[in-house]
């Protein structure tokens, strides 16, 4: 593990630091950023931002019904989501929404994974009555996004990536760690620290690989881990590599399920995605 | 149960899960059995598709893999992690999963 076959370019490493956002994320979504980050804003004036984008809105609520287990199909206008959900979720929906199209783009595939881990996220959270299931749901929609910042905006690097895990066992992560000394946890964390994400948020998506080193959202961090696996496992989207990750044991322990217990999951999750599957994301999509 | 077109619905088929808008809210439950009417209603509301019971239609064989196909590529997933006996067990899981998807399209 500790040795690096290749040393990162001096030229990428520079690269990968100017990079401190996603590009082309519309205006409305740093508008709500800066909007949440004051201590006055109001549910109402959240809706009415996102409610001038109309696509954005479509999507935002399509994905608070799908992604959203056990809400039942029963929010149907911004403001209310903000009300059930909380400013940080729908932030997260929010950022999901806008970049979905561009998650597409980068790896063909990690939209579904990503929805399939917000679903996972939420059925295990809620098997597990961790309370605020929703926020565990929306760090497993957003914990690959540092995986989106390479493949769009350095595409031969990503090929370089692409060409070691071709025809190896190794993770996408591994290769990220061959070719930049540093995977896509480490560009979620710089995602995260811009968007002023809260520590169950963030933890999730810089931890979900190493759930061990999570502080402050530990049971959290561990859920995701778990779902990621658990989506890996069913083949549902397309997250890098063709491999199911490794459980973390203390992740694991913390969980604490039994066998019985992850196949009632197991079972359950499979039904959430069978309720998604086929929804078409891309039809109104401006180009 | 099975998705299908919703041109492709016909009357008499019931639905095996809810029929619900671009928003998630719910048109039509569960168990509802169609109707033409029904069907010319959903049409306009540009509804796409939809989950009946049973397998009504013939599939033509590129949506839906063979589950020996599915068993293989669930195998191939869990190849690098083997020789770790939890993720076999949760690969068991799995197989177990697939194969009841399986039984349910009978």
């Amino acid at each position: 593990m500790n040795t690096s076959p290749r040393q990162p370019s001096k030229e990428i490493q520079k690269r990968i630091r100017r990079i401190r956002g996603l590009p082309t994320l519309p205006p409305v979504v740093q508008k709500i950023s800066d909007m949440v980050k004051s201590e006055k804003v109001s549910a109402e004036k959240i809706g009415k931002t996102i409610g001038q984008d109309y696509a954005l809105t479509a999507k935002v609520l399509r994905l608070v019904n799908s992604a959203f287990y056990g809400l039942g199909g029963r929010v149907s206008s911004i403001t209310n989501a903000v009300v059930l959900l909380g400013f940080n979720v729908v932030r997260g929906v929010v950022l999901s929404a806008s970049v979905f199209e561009l998650m597409d783009r980068g790896i063909v595939g990690l939209w579904e994974h990503s929805l399939g881990t917000a679903i996972a996220s939420g059925v295990v959270a809620k098997a597990l009555y961790v309370p605020e299931p929703e926020t565990v749901s929306v760090a497993g929609l957003l914990h690959d996004i540092g995986k989106v910042v390479v493949p769009v905006k350095m595409p031969e690097i990503y090929k370089k990536i692409l060409d070691i895990i071709e025809g190896s066992t190794l993770s996408i992560g591994e290769a990220e760690r061959q070719v930049l000394a540093f995977d896509h946890s480490r560009i979620g964390m710089w995602l995260a620290d811009e968007w002023n994400f809260p520590p169950n948020l963030t933890e999730p998506i810089v931890y979900h690989h190493t759930p061990q080193l999570a502080k402050e959202a530990k049971i959290q961090t561990a859920i995701v881990h778990l779902a990621d696996i658990l989506i890996r496992a069913k083949g549902f989207g397309f997250g890098g590599d063709p491999w199911v990750p490794e459980i973390n044991t203390e992740a694991w322990n913390l969980l604490g399920f039994s066998m019985k217990e992850l196949e009632e999951v197991v079972f359950e999750v499979g039904e959430e995605l069978f309720n998604v599957d086929g929804i078409d994301w891309r039809d109104d999509t401006p180009s | 149960m099975q998705r299908i077109l919703l041109e492709k619905a016909r009357e008499g088929m019931t639905l095996a899960k809810p029929v619900v808008n671009d928003n998630g809210i719910t048109l039509v439950r569960e168990g509802t059995e169609l109707t033409r009417t029904l069907i010319e209603r959903l049409v306009s509301l540009g509804i796409q598709n939809i989950i009946v019971q049973g397998h009504p239609l013939e599939t033509d064989g590129e949506t839906e893999k063979p589950l020996s196909v599915l068993e293989k590529e669930m195998e191939d997933r869990f190849r690098p992690t083997q020789s770790n006996p939890l993720m076999q067990q949760l690969k068991e899981i799995f197989l177990k999963e697939l194969r009841s998807w399986a039984e349910k399209e009978e």
